[in-house]
């Protein structure tokens, strides 16, 4: 379990989350949403142990990420922002194979080709192994990077410590075809075991998920099963903003806003 | 179909395979470097000859070798030779390592004044060289290395300080990396220039030689000072390969595929500031090698650092040799400061880097 015990963070003296507690479970796709400025980076951040914290702690099955170390910490959870700016090109390959640097010394040649390619074909780029990162396009990065964090966490098997998966707006960049591959490809990684959190601004993609945050104003607003989070009261108070819950006549339901 | 297939996977494969390869190449571009700078000189030496004395020397007699040309060789163009080969790989290895650490290919140590703040403890170390070793009380025989400890010091500092300037939320600045180089640089040409008033006749040729560069009065000597620091240098540099590669996607990406990344940049200012104190110690001030050769060995064979860093020692070693090379026969008998040949050549290539980095950024 990925767990924020009552986390604060402050940068250049702003609050910017204050007092959040939340627990990523192993296997389950937990959305955070909230309005811009709400603190879903910084919990992310704050969860992947990226920033200093305030106050709270963050722990990974009962230790600080701390305790942990970098390194260790790097073979179970892994980190999607939400841009990522080459200093220079590299290939898709070269790219997808930096994923693969936690576990040098410990899996060999053949076993990091075969994550590189599972990771690639994940994310429908197999066609793309040998092209300069800088010919890429928004959405195709975003995907190149997905798959460099699909190569991370793969240990060619699903046995062991739990894994984790945040990603920062991972549809942000992506077409609608390939938002929808993504929310599949991420059901397929909870189906092995691993725990996903994602940031999520489309409240209809967040009804897929297993259980939805919702963040305002640097504060935990409601955590639940989607169905009872994403209600027009809670869409008010968060986004101060009046949404209808339609449900579908042949199931599932929508979220229509304004 | 099938053919699509094959075809890309040989051309994935390229990147891997080219890097051994344009390696090996560059190792043998240096290999004829080596043997024409040893060859020229006030009396011509032909390869075969060069290669014959070489041998000799490790005890390989392969052809009559005259005691004269042994003296030469060996005495005089060998130590100069081996003195341009670290130096050129200092600068390369730290141009390399400021790029990577920077996430800018601009990041040379001449352009954002890491060489001048090397240059200025230098010569500080030269004109108060007496004075500081007799207040820190050091042997007379520490003398040789007061020089390289001096420069690296100043090159340590001003690396710290243009980062610590230039560097906001894991990205740098490059407007102020730049500016904050030529004000380092002029700060330290300020203060060489207050002590070339305080410093003898014999003091004040030594300064003039920094501030051009020069191989010239290279002995096994400063040889052997300069591998002191040059030596560790290059051992850590492959060392930090993979973190230089983690760091191409960013400092938050490194640090979350396990890089302790706080203290591998402290590690990548340090070994930097050791190779460009190094060089500057006993060449002075050469700029736009650490410019020029990462760019170039980049562009032969991609940015995979496991590749481009012993590619820049190598290519850097060659093109400081070619250019002394140069620097010998355009005014010979007299030569010309190493520095003037390598300013020539790099001002133009930072001039079209610019244009290329405009034109890219528009695309």
């Amino acid at each position: 379990m990925l767990q924020a015990d009552n986390v604060s963070v402050s940068i250049a003296g702003r609050r910017l989350i204050d007092g959040v507690s939340l627990a990523l479970q192993p296997a389950e796709l937990l959305a955070m949403v909230g309005p811009n400025g709400a603190g879903k980076s910084t919990l992310l951040r704050a969860l992947s142990g990226e920033v200093r914290l305030c106050d709270g702690k963050v722990t990974l099955d009962g230790r600080t990420l701390k305790q942990i170390g970098p390194a260790a910490l790097a073979l179970r959870r892994a980190v999607l922002p939400q841009e990522t700016r080459l200093a220079f090109s590299l290939t898709v390959e070269q790219v997808v194979s930096l994923g693969r640097l936690p576990h040098r010394g410990r899996a060999d040649r053949r076993q990091d080709r075969i994550a590189i390619g599972h990771a690639l074909q994940a994310v429908d780029m197999t066609d793309f192994t040998a092209r300069a990162w800088s010919t890429l396009s928004g959405g195709e990065r975003q995907r190149v990077n997905l798959a460099r964090v699909l190569a991370q966490l793969d240990i060619g098997n699903d046995a062991g410590a739990p894994r984790y998966l945040l990603l920062d707006e991972p549809t942000a960049a992506l077409d609608l075809k390939h938002q929808l591959a993504l929310l599949k490809l991420l059901r397929a990684q909870v189906a092995r075991g691993i725990g996903v959190l994602a940031i999520l601004h489309d409240l209809n993609q967040a009804l897929l998920a297993d259980r939805v945050a919702v963040l305002a104003e640097g504060g935990l607003i409601a955590l639940g099963a989607p169905e009872q989070v994403l209600t027009p009261a809670i869409v008010r108070q968060a986004y101060d903003v009046e949404a209808r819950v339609i449900d579908l006549p042949e199931g599932g339901r929508l979220i229509a806003a304004g | 179909m099938t053919t699509a297939i094959v075809s890309r996977t040989a051309a994935a494969r390229s990147p891997r395979e080219r890097g051994p390869l344009m390696l090996a190449a560059l190792g043998a571009v240096l290999a004829v470097a080596i043997v024409l700078a040893i060859g020229s000189g006030a009396s011509w030496m032909s390869p075969a000859k060069v290669v014959a004395v070489l041998l000799d020397a490790v005890g390989l007699n392969v052809a009559p070798v005259e005691l004269r040309e042994k003296a030469v060789v060996l005495g005089i163009r060998l130590p100069r030779v081996v003195l341009g080969i670290m130096v050129g790989a200092g600068l390369a290895l730290a141009g390399t390592l400021m790029q990577g650490l920077f996430r800018n290919p601009l990041a040379d140590p001449g352009l954002i004044g890491v060489s001048a703040g090397a240059a200025l403890m230098a010569a500080t170390a030269i004109v108060l060289g007496g004075p500081i070793m007799l207040f820190l009380a050091l042997p007379k025989s520490a003398m040789p290395f007061l020089l390289p400890v001096a420069a690296f010091v100043g090159g340590l500092a001003a690396t710290m300080l243009i980062h610590q300037l230039a560097r906001r939320d894991g990205e740098t600045e490059i407007a102020t990396m730049l500016l904050a180089g030529i004000a380092v640089a002029a700060i330290a040409g300020a203060a060489i220039g207050y002590l070339s008033f305080l410093s003898d006749d014999r003091q004040l040729r030594d300064l003039t030689f920094w501030t051009l560069g020069s191989l010239g009065g290279s002995s096994w000597r400063t040889v052997g000072a300069m591998a002191v620091f040059m030596v560790p240098a290059a051992i850590a540099a492959p060392l930090l390969a993979n973190t230089l590669n983690a760091l191409i996607l960013g400092e938050r990406e490194a640090g979350h595929l396990g890089i302790d990344v706080e203290r591998h940049k402290k590690l990548i200012i340090a070994v930097s500031a050791l190779a460009v104190g190094a060089a500057v110690s006993a060449a002075g001030i050469i700029g736009f090698v650490g410019l020029v050769v990462p760019h170039l060995v980049r562009l032969m064979l991609g940015a995979d650092h496991r590749y481009v860093v012993p590619g820049a020692a190598l290519l850097g070693a060659s093109l400081l040799l070619v250019c002394d090379l140069v620097a010998r026969i355009v005014v010979a008998p007299a030569e010309l400061p190493i520095g003037v040949v390598m300013s020539a050549l790099g001002g133009p290539f930072f001039l079209w880097m610019l244009r290329r980095r405009r034109a890219l950024s528009m695309g």
